[in-house]
């Protein structure tokens, strides 16, 4: 289990009767003890080495009382929540924030638990590693979800390398309510191919996004901007708005310096609050033929006014910061801050911020 | 690999290529040679496959997005949300090109009946949108005010969404007026044609009215803004040099828009400059080129400060050339089937495909109405318009490069010839946008700063140094 999602909120069970089978259940009832924080759970109150703030009423909970382990799935104050289904993925993305490993979670009975306490018209993440690895059991698991909460709509990362055209007979009936976040690097197959370390993998990419154009799928199609790609921005844009109109929207995204971003963040970081140039032309591009465009993991202040209204507040709040001149600046509400890792990388980060 | 079809054309900087979906590219004869014989390199291979005119098998990534994009500069949405409605074609003014043969303000028998207005309205009810565009036209409809105000608020209650535009003169400005302008989705549109003394001379003939015209319609613009308050102007032939002119004028009104339009051979201007007019060509050259003059102007006052101008042909142009679906603009898109989207009520009750179809059956020329408020469509009438109405298959347009961006205009044929199976190579409407598109894409091939600023501005509303498309030269050598 180590290693699981958040694992900053998962907590050490002091007081339990063990060697039972793993529940899921949504937190009513919490006090704060000498001894930690008592919660109830479906077998009993339970003493977790957690701090009174850290879980609040609400929080949907994993219990895994072999393990000793409670960990927090999704959270109470949120409109969308992410499972990581496996850290294994066939792709070595050269900034992955979170480098594949053998791990797999293939829970499916208690994550079924767990999407049937969520609020209604939740927005359930799914993201690995490569979900589609697990593609076996997470395509009944999808349809099964959707026959019983068809209110729920899921934002599935994945490679789109595992598609077949068979795949149709799951896709179509989902393509409502799933929405496929697929990374594209370049638009050409070398620089690509280069960039996610594997051989084929833009073919193989483009064969799976005809897929989902012809099943009339929801795509947002995520670019990282960096080193890596910079100089290639403007033909990927060429590429994205002529071959790729059919998706919902294009995501052009900041580094997030964890993982092999974190290790080689001189090498890949581009300071786009100085250098926003071939930012603009991509946006500029896509805005000529209709396509929608957003900014993930910009601060709002290093993006030029024009193109502000495209910056989402897309850093997850728990993993959310501002700088202490962020202080002075009226717009951090609607701001995404920085990520928490960002912190070490800050002296050789954005150079230009300016609180609005 | 397969080619897609193409066509090309040579323009001063080289060969120009595109296809039905709407793609370019440029380079030059060498390349052009190889690919009329099929003998391509591996590498241009993939420089068409990349630019959107080639793919390796059908039904792979590159056929199917080819087929996507056709798609989108086809479509034209299926939904009647855009009415011209004329309710009179009275009028207290008589301008020397009145394209609509007006009649006198005091004749009678050129109005709406009540009969005609119930079944207007009934057939409002019966449309399946939920939004509408209503453009009131005349006539002046105005001397109607009590049709105005009784057929908005019958569609603001009907519509969940509506707009209105009165097409007005401004000889007049009723109070009744300035109390409809009050709703904001009502819009104000009126004729400007430049100078003071050449809007007296087309419009009002004398400088007395001119000036009772510029105070009405400078209190609408104080009152309501250039937001809900545009104005056009009509460029009669003798007056095209003068186009930097009328464009100064627009500029000192703070407008930030013009549609620069020549005066069409329709109403009395067929009888104004009949020589002028019938020689198509020579008059369609003279207007390219008054018109390239002008932009020239336009594009030199955007950089230098003060309000931006856009132009409304550039700008429709642009979203032709650029934007998935500009398949609303009846003048500049193909197909362009008659009463889809798109529908004129005439004064006795007639439907029309468009205003200029109804100037033709003014004059007594040819009956192109396609039914009536109280007998319905004629859908034999529509149908045989729609064949004549697509360049697709039309055998002078396909070939040419600029097919997938222009329109078709038989209603200005037959204005101009009497028929519409004249070869469409020597029409005024074929000489125009050749013309005119030979303008943007020079422009857009030019890669002058100046330019790209005009160019942005023009087609996403904000003018910007930043590169809106990508390089699309391929150099074979």
């Amino acid at each position: 289990m180590a290693g699981f999602t958040m694992i900053r909120h998962s907590f050490q069970i002091r007081e339990h009767d063990a060697a039972r089978e793993p529940v899921v259940f949504a937190l009513k009832e919490m006090t704060f003890t000498a001894g930690g924080l008592r919660i109830g759970s479906p077998y009993g109150d339970v003493v977790l080495a957690a701090m009174a703030g850290e879980l609040d009423r609400g929080d949907i909970l994993a219990l895994f009382p072999e393990e000793n382990r409670v960990v927090r799935w999704f959270f109470s104050d949120s409109l969308s929540h992410t499972l990581l289904l496996t850290e294994a993925c066939d792709q070595r993305c050269l900034m992955c924030s979170q480098p594949p490993r053998p791990h797999r979670y293939p829970f499916w009975k208690l994550y079924a638990q767990a999407l049937n306490l969520l609020p209604e018209g939740s927005q359930v993440g799914l993201s690995g590693g490569e979900p589609l690895l697990l593609k076996k059991e997470l395509v009944p698991w999808l349809l099964e979800m959707h026959r019983c909460r068809p209110d729920l709509t899921f934002h599935l990362l994945s490679n789109a390398q595992h598609l077949k055209l068979g795949d149709r007979d799951w896709i179509e009936p989902l393509r409502e309510v799933l929405l496929w976040g697929i990374p594209l690097y370049a638009g050409d197959a070398e620089r690509h191919d280069q960039i996610v370390f594997k051989k084929g993998a833009f073919e193989t990419l483009l064969s799976g996004l005809n897929l989902l154009a012809r099943c009339g799928s929801r795509v947002e199609l995520r670019s990282i901007v960096m080193q890596p790609t910079w100089t290639g921005l403007s033909a990927l844009a060429d590429f994205v708005t002529r071959h790729l109109r059919f998706i919902d929207y294009w995501a052009l995204m900041q580094l997030e310096p964890m993982g092999y971003a974190g290790e080689a963040w001189e090498g890949l970081f581009v300071d786009t609050s100085e250098h926003f140039a071939p930012v603009a032309t991509a946006l500029a591009m896509a805005q000529a033929v209709d396509v929608a465009t957003l900014l993930y993991n910009f601060p709002r202040c290093t993006v030029p006014e024009p193109w502000r209204d495209r910056v989402c507040a897309s850093v997850s709040d728990w993993k959310r910061r501002y700088l202490p001149q962020c202080g002075l600046c009226r717009e951090q509400s609607v701001c995404g801050g920085f990520f928490e890792s960002y912190w070490d990388r800050s002296h050789q980060g954005f150079q230009r911020i300016q609180p609005l | 690999m397969k080619l897609f079809p193409f066509q090309f054309r040579t323009l001063s900087s080289g060969v120009l290529f595109s296809n039905p979906a709407g793609d370019f590219f440029q380079s030059d004869e060498r390349l052009l040679g190889r690919m009329a014989v099929g003998d391509l390199q591996p590498t241009e291979w993939a420089f068409l496959q990349r630019q959107g005119f080639a793919c390796e098998d059908p039904g792979d990534f590159y056929y199917n997005s080819f087929r996507q994009r056709l798609h989108e500069k086809k479509a034209i949405p299926n939904r009647l949300n855009y009415i011209i409605a004329v309710p009179t074609l009275r009028c207290d003014l008589s301008c020397r090109y009145c394209q609509v043969s007006r009649v006198g303000e005091k004749v009678q028998g050129y109005d709406w009946s009540e009969e005609t207005l119930a079944r207007f309205l009934s057939f409002l009810d019966h449309l399946e949108s939920s939004t509408l565009k209503l453009e009131f036209q005349g006539g002046e409809p105005i001397l109607r005010m009590d049709l105005l105000e009784r057929i908005i608020a019958h569609c603001q209650e009907r519509f969940d969404a509506a707009e209105f535009v009165i097409c007005t003169a401004l000889n007049t400005l009723p109070n009744r007026l300035l109390r409809l302008m009050a709703q904001d989705n009502v819009y104000l549109s009126t004729s400007l044609d430049g100078p003071s003394e050449l809007h007296s001379r087309n419009r009002t003939r004398s400088p007395e009215a001119t000036r009772r015209f510029e105070n009405h319609l400078r209190r609408l613009l104080d009152s309501f803004g250039p937001e809900r308050i545009h104005f056009l102007p009509t460029v009669m032939p003798n007056d095209f040099h003068r186009l930097p002119e009328i464009i100064d004028a627009y500029r000192a009104w703070g407008c930030d828009g013009i549609y620069l339009r020549s005066a069409s051979f329709h109403g009395f201007a067929r009888k104004q400059l009949p020589t002028e007019m019938a020689d198509q060509s020579a008059l369609a050259d003279r207007w390219v080129a008054a018109y390239s003059v002008a932009m020239e102007h336009l594009f030199r006052c955007n950089t230098e400060g003060g309000p931006m101008i856009r132009e409304f042909n550039l700008s429709q142009m642009l979203r032709r050339i650029f934007k998935r679906s500009a398949n609303h603009h009846v003048d500049l898109r193909s197909p362009n089937p008659a009463a889809r989207d798109a529908l004129l009520v005439n004064w006795d009750g007639r439907f029309y495909p468009s205003d200029e179809a109804r100037m033709l059956a003014a004059i007594g020329h040819s009956d192109l109405s396609i039914g009536s408020l109280a007998c319905g469509y004629d859908q034999e009438k529509i149908a045989q318009l729609n064949w004549n109405q697509m360049n697709e298959v039309h055998e002078s347009c396909i070939h040419c490069v600029y097919q997938a961006y222009c329109g078709i205009d038989m209603i200005d044929d037959l204005a101009r010839c009497d028929r519409i199976d004249v070869p469409k190579e020597g029409s005024w409407f074929c000489r125009v946008q050749m013309g005119l598109f030979d303008f943007v894409f020079n422009k857009l091939l030019g890669n002058n700063p100046v330019d790209l600023f005009n160019l942005s501005g023009h087609l996403n509303g904000h003018f910007s140094h930043t590169p809106f498309y990508g390089r699309f030269y391929y150099d074979p050598a």
